[in-house]
């Protein structure tokens, strides 16, 4: 092994944090965009 | 942009105590070293995001937690530069600049064209991210103002 076991590690942890944040990112703007519209009972159901 | 640069800074700066540790071991058979420069300047970088962060969501919101907070967030801007030419200055664990072509350093095309692609995809990343909390924020913003002025209206 050159360091391919490692490699696998790394990307998936950066992966998992890059993904995560943005995911959150995304969920927060979308809430944001239903309250702002008026319509938040659709949060209530999530 | 405190919060949002903190915010970013701390999970880019994430990324890169986490990963490097795993790397190093694996290239330079330690996971951290106490006397290279860069790794604990950047490692310190780090603290101070994660400080600025838990304190904007711990502390209540003023113009006094805030000039605390950009002075603290100043501290942070001038262990960028730092950071930056540590190798340079100081060589221990990391090499110097390597991009440069000279008889010692240098690197072959294929691997600056595949980090040249990694670099652009984060800076598009990062900008992305910037632009998204950008309108959270702003949004956040518009929501408090109309909460504050229903409020009023019901309050008259």
């Amino acid at each position: 092994m050159n360091g391919e076991y490692e490699a696998i590690v790394t990307y998936s942890i950066l992966a998992a944090i890059l993904f995560s944040y943005t995911f959150n990112r995304i969920s927060s703007l979308s809430k944001l965009k239903r309250e702002l519209a008026g319509n938040p009972a659709e949060d209530s159901e999530e | 942009m405190l919060v949002i640069g903190s915010q970013l800074g701390l999970l880019f700066g994430l990324g890169v105590i986490i990963s490097g540790p795993i790397w190093g071991s694996a290239e330079w058979g330690v996971p951290w070293d106490w006397g290279d420069v860069r790794l604990n300047s950047y490692a310190l970088l780090t603290s101070v995001a994660l400080f600025l962060v838990m304190s904007i969501r711990s502390q209540p919101d003023g113009e006094e937690t805030r000039d605390t907070l950009a002075a603290i967030g100043l501290f942070g801007f001038v262990l960028v530069p730092v950071t930056a030419i540590a190798t340079t200055l100081w060589r221990n664990r990391h090499p110097g600049v390597i991009l440069r072509e000279s008889g010692e350093t240098g690197v072959d095309s294929e691997i600056k064209q595949l980090m040249g692609f990694g670099a652009f995809s984060f800076l598009v990343l990062f900008i992305g991210l910037v632009l998204l909390n950008y309108s959270i924020y702003s949004m956040r913003r518009e929501l408090e103002d109309e909460n504050r002025k229903i409020d009023r209206e019901v309050i008259s």
